[in-house]
């Protein structure tokens, strides 16, 4: 009865996709049918999956539906990328700017009171000591 | 690790590496693994190509945005109740106006079914509790049971044996199964106290 137990609650992994493509045309032995239908009694998944697929017509056509969704995702996930990429750029870009803005205005701000502190040295007017000085 | 060598490896494996790395490489491998059961399952409930097309690219997107968030350990099943909750959300907002009836137990099945191998002890448990729980099935579950797992029949030899009707095989099965499972636990529960006190 070991047997009939472990065959019960059996659990293997999910047949690929040919394999169920061939198990829904009926294109396996029976041994295969039968290893098949033991998995999918025990999964779900595969259960779900193999009654969704039982309804397209043209079986030959899955794998090629299969591949499309998979080129689209790739796409998808690759334009995503792109846009993140590019997002990721602008936003160094833009910091980059606001430095260099930063700076700008800080060496305008430097240059500026330096001018100005020059300017205001060159008109001080000479001190009181200088002036009451008399002449020999 | 290279990819290009990741078909011999398990989900779990993959997964491992995608939490290291979080490189969206590795579980873009562990998707393409079960895409083809993904779409099967949009078929199943939203019953039109294109829908599942769009949904089966919704459900990897999903699953790329969600899984650094979730602490996923058996991938399948996780996979499978996501793809299964979309189909279902996308059905309940109304986009589909046909709404489809559940088949019994597939609304509360085991997050981990299919997954996690009963450990040694367990089996032991099960096999000395298989006959007698066996003996308590009614008699169609009972019959196709042994007739697919001990007699190794497929679902169509079953169904010409016993004279039920392929979908009425499955069901008898699966929810055989689930009964004889129920009941050895529920057996194996109720020794272990006898056993227990039997012990010095």
């Amino acid at each position: 009865m070991k047997t009939a137990a472990s065959s019960i609650f059996e659990q293997t992994d999910c047949p690929g996709q040919q394999r169920l493509i061939d198990y829904l045309e009926g294109r396996l032995t029976e041994q295969e049918t039968h290893e098949v239908e033991v998995h999918v009694s025990g999964c779900s998944f595969c259960s779900d999956a193999l009654e969704g697929l039982m309804a397209i017509k043209d079986k030959a056509q899955i794998p090629i539906i299969v591949k499309q969704i998979h080129n689209q995702l790739r796409h998808d996930l690759q334009s995503h990328r792109e846009k993140k990429r590019k997002q990721k750029m602008y936003v160094w870009l833009s910091a980059l700017i606001v430095i260099i803005l930063l700076i700008l205005l800080v060496a305008f701000f430097a240059i500026y009171y330096s001018m100005k502190r020059e300017r205001q040295q060159q008109h001080t007017p000479p001190s009181t000591e200088q002036v009451t000085r008399p002449a020999r | 690790m290279n990819p290009s060598d990741a078909s011999y490896w398990t989900d779990q494996q993959l997964l491992e590496k995608y939490r290291k790395g979080h490189h969206n490489e590795w579980l873009g491998i562990l998707l393409e693994r079960y895409l083809h059961l993904i779409f099967g399952v949009c078929m199943k409930y939203l019953k039109n190509e294109e829908d599942a097309r769009d949904t089966t690219q919704q459900i990897c997107l999903q699953v790329l945005g969600t899984l650094p968030r979730h602490q996923v350990t058996y991938f399948k099943s996780w996979l499978y109740q996501v793809a299964k909750n979309h189909c279902l959300m996308k059905l309940r907002q109304g986009r589909h106006r046909r709404i489809l009836p559940l088949s019994e137990g597939e609304i509360a099945e085991d997050i981990t079914d299919g997954e996690r191998a009963p450990d040694f002890q367990e089996q032991e448990v099960q096999y000395r509790h298989l006959n007698q729980a066996l003996a308590t099935l009614n008699e169609p579950q009972r019959r196709c049971l042994e007739l697919f797992y001990l007699q190794k029949k497929t679902y169509q030899e079953v169904s010409e044996e016993a004279g039920y009707s392929l979908s009425q095989v499955k069901s008898h099965i699966q929810n055989g199964k689930r009964n004889l499972k129920l009941t050895m636990e529920r057996l194996a529960k109720e020794a272990a106290p006898e056993e227990n006190g039997n012990e010095p």
